[in-house]
């Protein structure tokens, strides 16, 4: 019973810090760069996130025929694996900081807020709506670059613009890294990811239309159109 | 309060929305049956092909968003089916494809929720609960922007040409023959059809769209439809905003599938005068006459003769119509949502009553089709 509690509790704890996270609440930033309790509260907002960015982007297992099982299993791993891209991106933003701006942040807290910064991906499955949903999930990269901007200006005294800046650098080096050094770690995730969802992955939308359409190399005397034809 | 139950319903809409691919999706991943196989549709439909004799061509009515099924849509459209059934001599009407199911599986089918839209579809059009029938055009609304999605629409789309394709071979149409298919959508139907042309366009005869305020998109299928005929009314605000709403039919993307398709005369854009969307004065309005029209006919009338007169021009429609007006004189019942059986039990009484009261009007002769009030044919 008292377990059941602590996770209701839990629960409800994580709620109220997406909720003021993605409203720019200074006091939710105060509490993820000051207290180290915030840890396992940061950490269920980037893995809600992770699992909610992939079920808004799941069209492209479906099409690749994932299995349910899978493709639970394929949320909960994004989820995980958000949690360690973020970590990453977090020291990443705190390296460059101290720097080019020679602001000194608390071990961990960078990576606390730039994790909390996440909370606009819990609503990452809005991705999902129909035609409306490229410019929502548009939207909420935006509001998560706007909420790390906010963060690092708070928390350490930036000024906007050298904040933007930040956060820019920090983005431009993840991907230089993703394109360099980090190559075989992709590889391995990547690797991971296919054994995960047991498929390659490979198949696209433009696949099933120029498969079943006759648009595609089959000719349409083998039966492309539904139903096919002679 | 008010803010909370506010923010509980923009929370359902945006959930329900997000959830609206789902169907489709898991149909083709295989999660609720067998997944869809290249070529295997042919030996099915072969098996489940009808005896029916070959018509001259096909057309194939996909209902509008307050559809429940196949066989179940508003009573308004059945006097106007009828009507199509009636002037298109030679032709097979074929009515009972639902546009909103890749699987042609209606509300009240095998799902979860079959409780709550029979449930709807049992409210009497006076209780004041029929309002919740506006649940039905929600949901269905939700399945026509999946197939106006780029992301949903092939799998979307698929599924429903394929019900289509079904739907002829049961009604007698035999691929080699190559006849004439005529793709009816009224509203959001407009949409479905067009989207399901890319999957249709293989087989050896020409695919037509005849969409009757539809809300269309700038779908792929504009590339393979032989031509498109799009009939609107200027009180119509709904088949208008699909010009608004989906950015390629904008004319700065000149090489959109719809700006190419019009520039390449393949779209008539053709004025029925001041129809609604819905209610009175709409499309298949058989009581209410258009004002200042010669022939003194009804909104709904008008809807079946310009039908008639595209498909003549065009040489789809050889054979002469050699009726005109018995779709005016079949009793138009008033409810949100019937179903066809419930229809034709109460069309049958009604008539009944009628006949017993007065001795039947004899049938008038055909009408020239009336000039159409504007046409783009570029």
């Amino acid at each position: 019973m008292e377990l059941f509690a602590y996770i209701i509790g839990y629960f409800l704890a994580l709620f109220w810090v997406v909720v003021h996270a993605m409203f720019f609440d200074p006091e939710v930033y105060a509490f993820g760069s000051e207290s180290p309790y915030s840890f396992w509260l940061v950490l269920g907002v980037m893995f809600l996130a992770g699992v909610s960015t992939l079920l808004g982007q799941s069209v492209i297992l479906f099409i690749n025929r994932v299995r349910r099982g899978r493709f639970v299993v394929s949320l909960v791993t994004n989820g995980l694996l958000f949690v360690v891209q973020y970590v990453v991106w977090g020291i990443v933003i705190g390296i460059v900081g101290r720097f080019i701006f020679q602001f000194e942040p608390q071990p961990g807290a960078i990576v606390r807020l730039v994790g909390l910064s996440t909370a606009p991906l819990v609503l990452g499955f809005l991705v999902l709506i129909p035609y409306l949903g490229a410019f929502i999930g548009k939207l909420l990269n935006v509001w998560v670059f706007l909420i790390q901007v906010v963060i690092i200006t708070e928390a350490f005294h930036t000024g906007f613009w050298r904040g933007v800046i930040a956060v820019g650098a920090g983005w431009l080096i993840m991907l230089l890294m993703t394109n360099t050094i980090g190559k075989p770690v992709v590889r391995m995730r990547n690797f991971f990811w296919k054994r995960v969802t047991g498929t390659p992955m490979e198949a696209t939308a433009q696949d099933i239309l120029l498969s079943f359409s006759g648009a595609g190399e089959t000719p349409v005397t083998e039966g492309a159109a539904p139903g096919g034809s002679a | 309060m008010i803010e909370l139950i506010f923010i509980g319903a923009l929370a359902l809409l945006f959930v329900s929305a997000a959830l609206a691919p789902l169907e489709s999706l898991g149909w083709w991943a295989g999660w609720s049956g067998k997944p869809p196989e290249k070529g295997k549709f042919i030996e099915e439909d072969a098996a489940n092909a009808g005896n029916e004799p070959e018509a001259d061509f096909y057309l194939v009515y996909l209902s509008g968003i307050g559809a429940i099924s196949g066989t179940s849509v508003p009573a308004e459209e059945y006097p106007f089916i009828h009507g199509l059934e009636e002037r298109l001599v030679g032709a097979k009407v074929i009515s009972d494809i639902y546009p909103y199911s890749v699987t042609n599986n209606g509300l009240t089918g095998q799902r979860f929720f079959a409780w709550l839209w029979k449930w709807i579809e049992n409210i009497s059009p006076k209780s004041p609960a029929a309002v919740l029938s506006f649940l039905v055009n929600a949901r269905n609304t939700m399945q026509l922007f999946v197939s106006a999605d780029r992301r949903y629409g092939p799998i979307y789309n698929l599924g429903i040409a394929n019900e289509i394709h079904r739907g002829l071979v049961r009604h007698g149409y035999r691929k080699q023959s190559g006849k004439p298919i005529v793709l009816l959508g009224w509203s959001g139907g407009g949409q479905i059809a067009i989207g399901s042309v890319t999957y249709l366009a293989p087989l050896p005869g020409p695919i037509y769209v005849i969409s009757l305020g539809g809300m269309l998109s700038d779908d792929i299928g504009f590339n393979q439809v032989d031509h498109l005929w799009h009939l609107y009314g200027t009180a119509d605000p709904i088949q208008a905003m699909g010009g608004v709403l989906f950015s390629g039919r904008w004319t700065i993307k000149p090489n959109s599938p719809w700006n190419e398709a019009m520039a390449g005369g393949k779209i008539d854009i053709i004025c029925l005068g001041p129809y609604k969307h819905n209610s009175a004065h709409n499309y298949f309005d058989m009581t209410n006459k258009l004002p200042n029209d010669k022939r003194g006919r009804t909104y709904g009338q008008k809807t079946l003769d310009t039908i008639v007169y595209v498909l003549q021009q065009s040489d789809i429609l050889k054979t002469p119509s050699t009726v005109f007006g018995n779709a005016r004189d079949m009793p138009l019942i008033h409810a949100a949502v019937m179903s066809a059986d419930e229809y034709v039990e109460r069309t049958a009484a009604l008539a009944a009553e009628v006949a017993a009261e007065e001795p039947p009007a004899p049938v008038e002769s055909p009408a020239p089709a009336e000039p159409i009030a504007a046409k783009t044919d570029k």
